[in-house]
């Protein structure tokens, strides 16, 4: 009669398997998206919803994608009317709120495409954050839009 | 001091705060010129100097090209994935605009790259048409780049990265009248609305 015991066990796990992420969430990206620009860019320009729904701070410490060398998290500002671009090292999300990467503000400067970033394509994103001294990883999908979903 | 005395002070303290307020408001009732909210009219158009720039089709950029429209010119590099397409954007939805509801009305937009040594003619090109093929995309050599932009105290300086470079930059919108004079500027981070807003300011009253 072991093996009723067990029945409950497997289906346990695999719920938590399956709604896991669901259950556990305390990061949200929404709204991604990538400006498509000409052939040849070698820099393209991301932008996204962080919603913290957690009620710990999250700190977005770097991002990955196998679609580009290197993607950094910049803001773009202007100061006595100069228009300049600074990396950010890490983007603190506080508990329950949202930050947003919109133009002409925060973006993520991706670098160096591996392939080709063609009007309509996902690009996967792999976002890298900190909470309560832990790093997690999500993922998430950014389509390629000439400017943004309107 | 009875209750009539000071009825009096009250009326002759009103009295003044009235004539304050209206000689404060004097100089900006006589002077017609309506504002902008994004930016300012000069007091005068500005002439510049000539200078020789070219554009995506190989053509001569300068002082001429400037007479018989009105002309919007910024600084950028296509390098740069953020601010500048956003500003290529809202002009080209802008010149959209003044063209649905000032169809006589002839309005150029314009790029100046602070970036020639990777903004050719044939990379200009290739980004202006991707993204407005309407507009104008401006190069040159570095020293008529640099004598344009110090003719309109335009500031930029490159600043390099572990990968390739970046520049800062004055972020303004110029505006130029038919005759080619300097004749308003404005500040890009607005929205599309409120730049509108001010391009039908000046275009109605000019
Ligand atoms: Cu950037």
């Amino acid at each position: 009669m072991r093996t009723k015991s067990i029945k409950p066990l497997i289906l346990i796990a695999f719920l938590s398997i399956a709604f896991g992420q669901e259950i556990f969430a305390e990061l949200d990206v929404n709204d991604s998206w990538i400006r498509s620009a000409p052939p040849n860019s070698k820099i393209f320009s991301g932008y996204l919803k962080f919603k913290n729904v957690s009620p710990n701070e999250i700190t977005i410490k770097k991002m990955k994608s196998n679609a580009f060398d290197q993607i950094e998290i910049h803001s773009s500002f202007i100061e006595d009317g100069i228009s300049s671009m600074r990396k950010i090292d890490s983007l603190r999300i506080p508990e329950n709120s949202e930050v947003k990467l919109d133009p002409g503000g925060y973006h993520l400067m991706m670098m160096s495409p591996k392939k080709e970033i063609k009007e309509g394509n996902l690009v996967e994103l792999i976002i890298y954050y900190k909470t309560l001294d832990r790093i997690k990883i999500l993922r998430s999908d950014a389509m390629v839009l000439r400017d943004g979903y309107e | 001091m009875n209750r009539r005395n000071i009825i009096f002070i009250v009326l002759i303290l009103f009295g003044i705060t009235g004539l304050f307020t209206y000689f404060q408001s004097l100089p900006s009732l006589l002077e017609k010129k309506p504002s902008l909210v994004t930016g300012k009219i000069l007091t005068r158009p500005m002439e510049i100097d000539n200078f020789e720039l070219i554009d995506q089709n190989n053509e001569v950029f300068n002082k001429k090209s400037l007479v018989g429209s009105w002309t919007v010119l910024f600084f950028g590099y296509t390098n740069c994935p953020d601010v500048c397409p956003t500003t290529i954007y809202k002009l080209a939805e802008i010149k959209n605009g003044i063209k649905e509801d000032l169809p006589s009305t002839s309005f150029n937009t314009v790029l100046v790259t602070l970036d020639p040594d990777r903004d050719s003619t044939e990379r200009l090109d290739e980004y202006i048409g991707y993204f407005d093929e309407t507009m104008l995309g401006v190069t040159g050599t570095y020293e008529n780049i640099q004598s344009f932009t110090s003719s309109l105290s335009v500031f930029y300086q490159r600043i390099n990265k572990d990968q390739g470079y970046d520049f800062n930059h004055t972020a303004s919108i110029f505006v130029f009248d038919k005759d080619g004079s300097l004749f308003a500027t404005m500040s890009p981070a607005n929205t599309v609305g409120e730049l509108e807003g001010d391009f039908f300011t000046i275009l109605n009253n000019f």
